[in-house]
């Protein structure tokens, strides 16, 4: 009893508009869950609840889910209820200035102080300006000054008199001071000397060597002296200068007194601007050469002031909430931060004010959201992202560092405490390799958030639907969608999700369609988008996609590719195949020839597509299948003594798959009880080693594909498609080929069996054995076993004719068993 | 050698100042005191004279038998030679002439230089008694750190013009002058506005106390005439007239004019003020 061809409403399951009460999209609610995507918002919702170390999530699943705007809107409703992280600030460490401290305030805090030290930074300058002319300073400071050139002065002065009175001027020499034996300013000549009385001579002599001893004393005190004046000079800038930036810090000490370490920062400061304060009156052009201050324009030297400067790395004063930060481009430094280098004298320096923030810095005390692919494509990137998730600490260090390859002035800033959740993105395949070949993945995304590709497709299923097309819609500023158009799309996400019990959740493919319907209705002037302007959005589509498929049909339809659809032939069938082109996800199906050819041998089944390497190994195992089942049908009693050989006609690239295994059966059969097989017919469906025909993927496109070349022909009205059965409740064909079934043009059987489809393809029964095993004449079975007792007989006559069949019967043995 | 910098008559006219002695002993301070005179000298197209004395004092105790010296740096004493302390002075004579020649001829001064010997004072003021103006460092080569010997005894006792020029000061800046009323001080008021003016400078007049203090501004006023109203003002007070040295240099003044009577208010402090200045100072008598 062959199988009936499917009726024309089993081809495609409708959506009724009818169904639906609003007029429009415009009249719906917009949706706020997220649709079909339970087991992800659960885990979603779980990984951001769990505050433990490693329970980062992974969202896993197609791109086209939209994974990362639902995960955004679940991570923003969550981060509206947890509050502000604290902004970050690096100051300077004075005590050693590559390792910077990292301070943590409140949010908002950062920027402020950062603000009022810079406002610090310009007062004290004028300050301390101001305090050093003051001339109550320069009083003080000559009056140390003068003391000692006074002292000194007096001394000399003192000296010089009291030489004088005894006839002795003290005079100054190139090089120091002397004595002189003078009368009335004028020093004698040796002349005047030598006129005098010796008594008197020799008394000025001795009185000469006395006051030099007393000048030794004098100059022997100098530098001791000057070196007390510097003492002094230093003591009394210090002092001037503590006073004045004292004054100025109070102020900040009295805001920020609640922050400890602002405070112990601020001591600090002013203990380096004390201890530094000639930097600030030293006008630095008078010290330093035009061209080279030039030169070091923004080097530390030439900006003093930048040490006391506050880096605010993370500022959140504009945030309400705790951040959630999605970072396009995850490259090593984008995600840990950088420390930026400027070029001074052609040496490579830095400094604290010099570090840049990572997304993990902004993200800190909320959600990273980071795309898997992008993470590991980047150099680094996924190390140190482990390497600080792992840590619990941000420790910003340039790949440079941490590869030790280059040395140049480097920071080794503070770490700050992390609390970040990060949520990578990525597709599944992604997911199961990290799990499998990242022994440290599985301790760090403990949480797997998977999204659904598809949804059941019930009436509840439906209504949700309509909303959620009403929302998206309405996201992108859309026309309101008619009920039927919300229909049409409904089903055309039927055929997205390959199933007519299921509707796909890719939204951006969904979204994609919207948009595209959309345009096609603001081209025909509509206020609201209709069925019409969908299936035009469908259809432009297909066509802009089509250009391949048209090439493809065309060769078949001008006969440079051999495809029958009419008549009879032995052992060759139709079988189909899906091809997917591009990244729009087009796939289209089409015909390819499948023949069988068989001689004598040792009944093995030569996959030709194997034996040179064509072959994939699913496809392999289909041909072996095939093996299996001529052994388990029709060589209960004697060995199969055939040969069969297969192949796929004019394919010149790999075959993949089992989906060609009923085909290749049948082939098989027909070429063995050279049974003539219908060629308007094509088949689908793998086959078990029982008979049983099991399900394919891409059955709409394999029958589309088949009846574009039929209807390109001419339809004949014998011609149609063998569908497995367990593939009906995935049809959601084309109008044309439905339209066609409709008026008996084409037929679509669905087959359980691969005697089913026999019987159709070859239009006779394959009958029953009776008690005796044996076939009805004009079976198939019974050719088919005829045939083999044949082959089995001129076998063994070979076998006879050669002497001894010894060789072959190892190979039976092989077969058979 | 003669300026071709273009010089406003009246500057000449009312200044009269032709011929600058400029006395030198190579010391950072006679250095800057030639700056000063040379500026001076090219702002009023005067002939700079150049005057090296060797000290005859200096030259008789290196004569000396026994005579030694101690070292101011090792405070040890070294014996002195005639010789070697000719050969030095004769070489700061060159150091001195060389400085002179290359000043004047940056400015196109017309100069002159000459080496004399005998008593430093008496050669200087021997020299400044041909001149319109002298022109000497302020720290000299005397024990001590503030203005020099010779500075302050010519200071107390010049009759002609004097310019005492401190080590380093400003090269460029404003033209103050100290007044105070008195005929020499419209005199010092003039000298002012004029080198302002031909230096294209600006000019600020500090009225000096001595008592009558009001309507000074505009006697000064009507001393500068048609100028009166290029100039600042600042009326000072004995305080104001003791801070005015560190006032002038915040103030970036590039010479102070005033004449010698202006400083008596200050008596046995005017010494210590002159020290503090930053600025050239030219006194008029």
């Amino acid at each position: 009893m062959p199988a009936q061809p499917l009726a024309p409403d089993a081809l495609w399951r409708s959506c009724d508009p009818e169904q639906f009460d609003f007029k429009t999209t415009a009249d719906l609610e917009v949706v706020h869950e997220v649709v079909g995507q339970e087991r992800a918002t659960d885990a979603v919702r779980f990984g951001m609840g769990i505050r433990k170390p490693g329970f980062h999530i992974y969202a896993l699943g197609p791109e086209q889910t939209d994974k990362e705007r639902v995960i955004r809107k679940f991570l923003e409703e969550r981060a509206a209820g947890e509050p502000v992280p604290p902004d970050i600030c690096y100051v300077n460490n004075f005590d050693e200035s590559h390792r910077p401290i990292v301070l943590l305030v409140p949010p908002g805090k950062g920027s402020e102080l950062a603000a009022d030290m810079d406002r610090v930074l310009e007062e004290l300058r004028a300050a301390l300006e101001a305090a050093f002319e003051s001339e109550e300073y320069q009083t003080r400071r000559r009056a140390i000054e003068e003391e000692a050139g006074e002292e000194q002065e007096e001394a000399l002065s003192g000296l010089s008199d009291k030489a004088k009175e005894e006839g002795i001027a003290l005079m100054r020499t190139p090089v120091g001071f002397a004595f002189a034996p003078a009368r009335d300013g004028e020093v004698l000549t040796p002349e005047d000397l030598g006129k005098l009385p010796d008594e008197e001579a020799e008394s000025i002599k001795a009185r000469i060597g006395e006051l030099e001893a007393e000048l030794q004393q004098v100059l022997r005190k100098m530098p001791r002296r000057q070196r007390e004046v510097r003492d002094q000079v230093r003591a009394l800038n210090r002092e001037v200068a503590e006073y004045a930036v004292r004054d100025l810090l109070d102020e900040l000490r009295t805001k920020y007194e609640a922050f400890p370490e602002v405070l112990q920062h601020l001591d600090h400061v002013q203990a380096h601007m004390v201890e530094n304060v000639r930097q600030f009156i030293a006008r630095p052009e008078q010290q330093v050469p035009p061209e080279m201050a030039a030169l070091m324009e923004g080097a530390g030297e030439a900006r003093p002031f930048r040490r006391y400067q506050v880096n605010v790395l993370v500022d959140h004063s504009e945030s309400e909430t705790a951040p959630v930060v999605y970072e396009e481009n995850p490259t090593y430094q984008n995600l840990i931060g950088r420390v930026e280098y400027q070029a001074l004298l052609g040496a490579l320096t830095t400094d604290f004010t010099m570090m840049k923030a990572g997304a993990l810095h902004r993200a800190n005390g909320g959600y990273l959201l980071l795309d898997a692919r992008r993470v590991l494509l980047q150099p680094f990137a996924w190390e140190g992202l482990k390497r600080v998730l792992t840590s619990g600490e941000l420790k910003l260090e340039s790949p440079r560092d941490v590869l030790g390859l280059v040395s140049t002035v480097s920071l080794e800033p503070e770490p700050v405490p992390l609390n970040v959740k990060v949520v990578l993105l990525g597709e599944r395949m992604l997911y199961y390799l990290l799990s499998d070949l990242e022994p440290d993945f599985p301790q760090l995304f403990k949480v797997a958030a998977d999204f659904a590709d598809d949804v059941d497709r019930t009436p509840e299923g439906e209504q949700l639907y309509a909303r959620l097309i009403a929302t998206l819609a309405g996201q992108d500023e859309l026309r309101p969608f008619d009920r039927g158009a919300v229909a049409r799309v409904i089903e055309r996400s039927a055929r997205w999700a390959g199933d007519a019990e299921k509707l796909s959740v890719q939204t951006r493919d969904v979204l994609d369609l919207l948009r595209e319907a959309d345009y096609w209705a603001g081209e025909k002037g509509a206020e609201t988008v209709s069925a019409a302007h969908v299936q035009e959005a469908i259809d432009q589509w297909v066509h802009r996609s089509d250009r391949i498929r048209e090439r493809m049909q065309e060769q078949i339809l001008r006969e440079t590719i051999y495809i029958d659809t009419e008549g009879e032939a032995v052992g060759q069938v139709n079988g189909l195949s899906v091809l997917t082109i591009g990244g729009g996800g087009f796939s289209f199906g089409g015909p390819t020839r499948i023949t069988a050819q068989v001689q004598l041998g040792s009944g093995k089944v030569l996959n030709i597509e194997r034996e040179v390497e064509l072959s994939g190994p699913i496809h392999s195992k289909g041909v072996l299948i095939l093996a299996g089942f001529l052994g388990g049908r029709y060589a209960q009693e004697s060995p199969l003594s055939l040969s069969a050989s297969l192949v796929f006609e004019q394919s010149y690239s790999g075959v993949e798959g089992d989906s060609a295994s009923s085909t290749e059966l049948y082939a098989l059969l027909s070429a063995i009880g050279e049974v003539p097989l219908a060629q308007g017919v094509a088949v689908t469906g793998s086959v078990n080693q029982h008979g049983q025909v099991q399900p394919i993927g891409g059955v709409n496109e394999k029958v589309e594909g088949f009846f574009d070349i039929c209807a390109g022909r001419g339809l004949t009205g014998d011609q149609g498609v063998l569908i497995p059965a367990s593939n009906v409740k995935h049809l959601m064909l084309a109008c044309r080929v439905r339209e066609a079934v409709r008026t008996g043009q084409f037929h679509i059987w669905p087959v359980e069996t691969i005697d089913e489809g026999m019987e159709i393809l070859a239009g006779r029964p394959m009958g029953e054995p009776n008690e005796n095993g044996e076939y009805p004449e004009g079976s198939v079975n019974r050719a088919v076993v005829d045939r083999l007792a044949e082959l089995a007989r001129l076998r063994k006559e070979f076998g006879r004719a050669a002497g001894d069949g010894g060789t072959d019967e190892g190979g039976q043995e092989g077969s058979g068993g | 050698m003669t300026s071709w910098v273009p010089m406003p008559d009246k500057a000449t006219a009312r200044t009269s100042i032709r011929r600058i002695v400029v006395a030198l002993d190579a010391s950072r301070s006679s250095m800057a005191a030639l700056e000063a005179a040379a500026d001076l000298a090219a702002a009023v197209n005067a002939e700079l004279a150049g005057l090296f004395v060797e000290d005859e004092n200096l030259m008789r105790l290196a004569g000396l038998p026994l005579a030694r010296e101690f070292d101011r740096i090792s405070e040890r004493p070294r014996s002195m030679d005639a010789a070697e302390l000719r050969r030095h002075m004769a070489r700061q004579a060159r150091q001195a002439r060389r400085a002179l020649s290359q000043q004047a001829e940056t400015r196109r001064v017309t100069w002159s230089f000459r080496t004399v010997r005998g008593h430093v004072t008496h050669e200087v003021r021997a020299a400044a008694s041909e001149a319109d103006l002298l022109v000497l460092g302020s720290r000299g080569r005397s024990p001590g750190s503030m203005i020099g010997s010779t500075a302050r005894e010519l200071l107390r006792e010049m009759p002609t013009l004097l310019l005492v020029a401190p080590p380093a000061g400003p090269r460029r800046g404003s033209v103050a002058v100290l007044f105070d009323g008195t005929e020499k001080g419209e005199r010092a008021l003039a000298l002012a506005s004029d080198l302002a003016l031909s230096r294209d400078r600006p000019l600020r007049v500090l009225i000096a106390p001595n008592g009558e203090t009001d309507r000074r501004e505009d006697h000064a006023r009507a001393v500068l005439g048609e100028l009166a109203g290029l100039a600042a003002y600042e009326e000072l007070d004995m305080p104001g007239l003791r801070a005015a040295p560190a006032r002038l240099r915040a103030r970036g003044c590039g010479l102070l004019v005033l004449s010698r009577g202006a400083l008596h208010a200050l008596g046995e402090e005017a010494a210590k003020w002159i020290s503090d200045l930053h600025c050239p100072l030219l006194v008029v008598d």
